[in-house]
Formats: C-alpha cells, sequence, structure tokens
C-alpha cells in the first residue's frame, strides 16, 4: 500500500515509499555514534570500583561471616551480569533464527551485550578462584569435601558436584557462549560492510543449532552457579526460571540502551514508537512467562510437601526474606504486568524505560532471594550497604562495557536485508 | 443520539438510509476517506475488497474501548473465581485435603488464573461482537447490485443519512469532487 499513501498530504511518514525514506533516517549521524556513551560509562565504571572495594572491605571488616557474604553479594551481580549477555545471546538466536524482519533495527545492541560474554567470564574469575582455592565453600557447600564426607546426599551427588567436572563446565560453556556472541556479531558488522546477504543465511544456520547448545548450557549453568549452592535441594524447573529471568532483564537493559540512544538524537526514525511497542510486548510476555514459571516451582513444591524440597522455600519464608518474596510477587509480577497492559505506556518510550529500569530493579531483588539466604551466619538487614554495593560492583562494570560499547559499530545493522522491512514496521492494534 | 433525525425520502417513497459512491481504485478511496473525515461526518464507512493499510487513520477511526473493558471484566472475573474459591473452602464446604490448611491462597492460583483467562476471552469476543453490531442479518446496501461488486474490484463510501452533518445535494457534492463514481441512494 505505500505507493497509496506516499500521495497522501496527510501521510504518516512511516507511510512514505520505503526505500526513499530509508536513506533519509539512515543518515550517518542517525546510525553512528563514535564519541558513545564515554562519560555515562566513566561513571558506571566509578560506581562499579567502589562497589568492588565496599565488597573487598566488607569480607575483611564484617565479622567471620563476612567473607561469605560479600562473595554472595558479588555473586548477585554477576549472575546479573550474565544473565544480561545471555539473555542477548539467546535473543539475537532467537531473532535470527526466526527471520524476524522487525527486529533488524534492534538486533545490533543485543549483539553488542552478548559479546561482552568474555568480561562476564573474567568478573566470574574470583568467585571461582575465591571458592576452589581460598574460601573452599562458603557459597558452594558441597565444595568443602572435609564437612560434607559425612553427608549421604552430597556423596550421592558428588559425580556431579565435584570441583573438576565445576571448573571444566565453566570454561566450556564461556568458550561456547563466546564463540557464538563473537561469532553471530561477526556477521552481522561484516555485513555491515560488505553487504553481502548470504552471511544472513549463515547466522540463521548457526542460530538453529546454537539454540540448543544455548539452552542446555543455559540450564546447566544455572544448575552450577545458582542451584548448587543449595546441593541438597533441586528443581527440574530450574534453569527455565533463571533464563526466563535472564530474558527479561535483557530485555529491560535494550529497551534502556535503545531509549538513551534516542534521547541522545540516534536512531530517530529507525527504532519508533512500533519497536517500543514491540519490546514491551516482549517485556510483557516474560514478566508473565517469570511469574509463570517461578509460580509453578513454588506451587509443585507447595503441593507435594516433602522435606527435602521444601527446605528450598522454608529457608526463605522467614528472618526477613519473606519480605523479598512478596516484593517479588507484587513488583516483578502484578504491578508491572497491570502497567505493560497499557498500550501508551509500551509505545512512549519514556515510560517504558522506567518500567524497564523498574524490572532490572526487581531482578535484582528475585536473584537476592536465591542467593543471599544460603549466607546462614549473616541476619538478613545486617550490613544492607554490602548487599547493594557489592551487587553494584561487578554488575556496574558490565554496564558500563555497555555503555562503552554501544558506538562500537553502526548502530543497526545497516545492510541488514531485512532491515527495510524493519524500518516499515508498524502495529496495526 | 436524543437529537432527531431528519428524514428523507426517496422519489419511490422509500426512506434513504445514505449516499454511496464508488471508487476505481484504493488510492482514490483513501484519499476520498481523508476528505470525509476531514469534512466532518461521524457515521460513514468504507467498503473495499481487501484492507487498505492506514485506513482507520485516514478515517479518523479512535482505538475501542474494548481493551480496557476486557480489562475491567477479566480482573472482576479473577476477583470474583479467587472469592469464590475461598468461600467453598473455608466457609462452604470446608474439606481437610492432604492436611493443608482451609485458609490457603496456594490452590486457589491457577483457577483464579484461569478464570481470569475465561471472563476476557467472553468478554473479548462478545464485545467484539456488540460493538460491532454483529450479528447483522441485514444491511441496506446489499440491495444495490452494484455494491456487490465490492467484494471483487470496487471500492465505495457510503455516508449515512443519520449522520448530523447530512444533505441530500451538498454530501452529494463532496463526493462527486472526490471523484466518486455512480451516485446512488441507498434506501432502509
Amino acid at each position: 500500500m505505500s505507493q497509496i499513501a506516499s500521495r497522501s498530504s496527510h501521510g504518516h511518514e512511516d507511510h512514505a515509499e520505503p526505500h526513499v525514506a530509508a536513506r533519509a533516517r539512515l543518515s550517518e549521524a542517525a546510525v553512528r555514534f563514535p564519541g558513545g556513551l564515554g562519560t555515562l560509562s566513566a561513571g558506571l565504571w566509578f560506581v562499579g570500583i567502589v562497589g568492588l572495594i565496599a565488597a573487598a572491605v566488607g569480607a575483611m571488616s564484617t565479622g567471620e561471616h563476612g567473607t561469605a557474604h560479600a562473595l554472595a553479594a558479588y555473586h548477585v551481580g554477576f549472575l546479573f551480569a550474565l544473565g544480561l549477555s545471555l539473555g542477548c545471546l539467546g535473543l539475537t538466536m532467537i531473532l535470527q533464527q526466526f527471520n524476524a524482519g522487525w527486529s533488524a533495527a534492534i538486533r545490533r545492541q543485543a549483539e553488542n551485550i552478548a559479546s561482552l560474554i568474555p568480561l562476564v567470564f573474567v568478573l566470574f574469575l574470583p568467585i571461582a578462584i575465591m571458592e576452589i582455592a581460598v574460601t573452599h565453600g562458603k557459597l558452594f557447600h558441597w565444595m568443602d569435601t572435609h564437612h560434607t564426607a559425612h553427608d549421604p546426599v552430597i556423596q550421592a551427588k558428588s559425580g556431579y558436584l565435584n570441583v573438576g567436572r565445576w571448573a571444566l563446565c565453566a570454561v566450556v560453556f564461556f568458550a561456547v557462549w563466546t564463540f557464538f556472541a563473537l561469532k553471530l556479531r561477526g556477521f552481522s558488522i561484516r555485513q555491515d560492510e560488505t553487504g553481502d546477504k548470504w552471511l544472513t543465511a549463515k547466522a540463521r544456520r548457526m542460530s538453529s543449532y546454537g539454540l540448543l547448545i544455548f539452552a542446555l548450557t543455559t540450564a546447566f549453568a544455572s544448575f552450577d552457579w545458582l542451584m548448587s549452592m543449595d546441593p541438597h535441594w533441586f528443581s527440574t524447573m530450574f534453569g527455565v526460571y533463571f533464563f526466563a529471568g535472564s530474558m527479561m532483564s535483557c530485555i529491560a537493559l535494550i529497551i534502556l540502551v535503545l531509549g538513551v540512544l534516542r534521547m541522545k538524537g540516534k536512531l530517530e526514525g529507525v527504532v519508533t514508537a512500533d519497536h517500543f511497542h514491540d519490546l514491551g510486548k516482549l517485556l510483557l510476555s516474560f514478566t508473565i512467562f517469570w511469574a509463570y514459571v517461578t509460580f509453578c516451582q513454588y506451587f509443585l513444591i507447595w503441593y507435594s510437601n516433602i522435606p527435602e524440597e521444601t527446605a528450598f522455600y522454608n529457608l526463605r519464608s522467614h528472618s526477613g526474606y519473606e519480605v523479598l518474596g512478596v516484593t517479588l510477587t507484587f513488583g516483578h509480577f502484578i504491578i508491572p504486568f497491570v502497567v505493560l497492559l497499557f498500550r501508551e505506556v509500551k509505545r512512549n518510550y519514556k515510560l517504558l524505560m522506567a518500567v524497564a529500569a523498574w524490572q532490572l530493579v526487581m531482578h535484582s531483588v528475585d536473584l537476592l532471594f536465591m542467593v543471599r539466604p544460603i549466607v546462614q551466619g549473616v541476619r538478613f538487614g545486617e550490613h544492607v550497604w554490602l548487599d547493594i554495593l557489592g551487587l553494584l560492583g561487578p554488575l556496574c562494570i558490565f554496564l558500563g562495557f555497555v555503555a562503552w560499547r554501544v558506538g562500537s559499530a553502526p548502530l543497526v545493522p545497516i545492510k541488514d536485508p531485512r532491515l527495510h522491512e524493519a524500518l516499515a514496521h508498524k502495529n496495526y492494534v | 443520539m436524543s437529537k432527531a433525525r431528519k428524514i428523507y425520502k426517496t422519489e419511490d417513497g422509500g426512506i434513504v438510509y445514505g449516499v454511496m459512491a464508488e471508487f476505481d481504485t484504493p488510492a482514490d478511496l483513501f484519499h476520498a476517506a481523508e476528505r470525509v473525515r476531514d469534512a466532518g461526518y461521524s457515521r460513514w464507512d468504507v467498503y473495499s475488497p481487501f484492507p487498505v493499510h492506514g485506513m482507520e487513520e485516514a478515517m479518523g477511526l479512535k482505538n475501542t474501548k474494548l481493551p480496557l473493558l476486557t480489562g475491567i471484566v477479566g480482573l472482576s472475573g479473577a476477583g470474583l473465581g479467587y472469592l469464590f474459591q475461598w468461600w467453598v473452602t473455608t466457609r462452604g464446604y470446608a474439606t481437610i485435603v492432604q492436611g493443608k490448611p482451609f485458609d490457603t491462597f496456594q490452590p486457589w492460583v491457577p483457577v483464579t488464573f484461569e478464570i481470569g483467562v475465561l471472563f476476557t476471552a467472553f468478554c473479548a469476543l462478545l464485545g467484539m461482537f456488540a460493538f460491532n453490531a454483529l450479528p447483522m442479518w441485514y444491511h441496506p446496501l446489499l440491495k444495490k447490485d452494484r455494491f456487490l461488486r465490492v467484494s471483487d474490484d470496487r471500492f465505495v463510501i457510503c455516508i449515512e443519512a443519520a449522520d448530523p452533518k447530512f444533505d441530500p445535494d451538498r454530501t452529494r457534492e463532496l463526493l462527486e469532487k472526490l471523484h466518486g463514481k455512480h451516485f446512488d441512494f441507498v434506501e432502509e
């Protein structure tokens, strides 16, 4: 219908003939950002370093359980960063695999964030080195072989839960993720220069088996780094639970990054209200998905009422942690669910950014709810500054790199064969 | 609708439903719709063999209120479902199941959710029918043989006599200016 609309005197700009309009909208000024968000990333790095120093100080100064507390706080930040980059890797693969035309305008930001996985590995090293060599299982109790020698449950699981396998898997997982993230971004960047449409087909083919590997590695990573902190407990839903939170948080981060770019006057007419509308729908659907998975996990355990399973929720339903649970129910699901139902919230990117930022805060509460009760020696509410700053340490360093990488390539894949479809994208409902 | 509607009659004595005009291309239809919208008409419609993108803007149609209604009904349904289960398990037919306490919200969540979905779906479907005035067994335009080509290769605008701005001569003049063809008065 484009030729009809282009004759319209009242026509909306998006109705204009696509190729002509695309040339104007994809101007150098709109899609390149060589300066990048330098100030923002410097600020985030500063907060991150302050957080790391605070975690180190807290580990040494807050008593005998200070190390465990600081490690747990740091671990929350690490898991947050991991979820953001893994979510973006999964999102890139899904969008490529399903040939999603509308998403060409937003995919580059996901590729950028996914390609930070090597950095997440660096953030992982302190945890791994501390736990294996120094603290011997303050977070991962099964690593403490001296104390668990007479624990029949942990003995029976020792074929899987042992340091050698754990460390090897970590290296393999990060290698696999790095491979996919750098390859997929590489295809996309190369296409910006050559315009070779077959690179899209290559990325699509790689995403097909990549998604399968991604699903398995992500699930087992969540078993290794989150679920095994409570080595007696198990939940087959846990991989999905981690995936749901990761996807929700990564979409929230993409909304924030694109929103900041729009505020800086970039991507005008490239990432439109219609793209934010769709990102908002994705944020809403993953908010619902997270709630669905979380409730299913809780509900089945509550119903069957088997002590080895209920221990997990028992630990989290008193001494202050029940406040986190209620906060999550309302703050992570009910309130954002109702707010995101409104069309105007999804189409107005500044409102959507506010919801996305809120959801990122809630995601940190979710991770805190998972990790923090493991530290038995420190009452919840004691040294809250350590919880907050320890989390902000690795997270802000990661986010600083996200801001730093924003302008490292054109802000959209400028020669993607689906970009014209993305520019003409409209939501009719 | 409090204002009494002015009744126009054709030469045969039939009551005028509206005036229709044909257009050859979707482009003509699109631009004619924009002009009819700008002329301030409110009770009129366009007919086309296929959906014309952007037509809702060209016609100046507002977004439907159905989502809001559906949301309210859905949440009320969920609330009713919750209340009903609370009454059954704690007041009406309190029965011990698996040694669980009576007054506990966990088992009510799935049913609350399902009833919320049920009410939402019914409201969306029935509300859609109601807002579109469906089922509609009869429409005055169907009496016109020429109108039947609208399911093949013709594009039609019909402005209803019930429109407050309707005037047999001036409305026809407007459609004429917009390159409409084969004007005809439609009888009710």
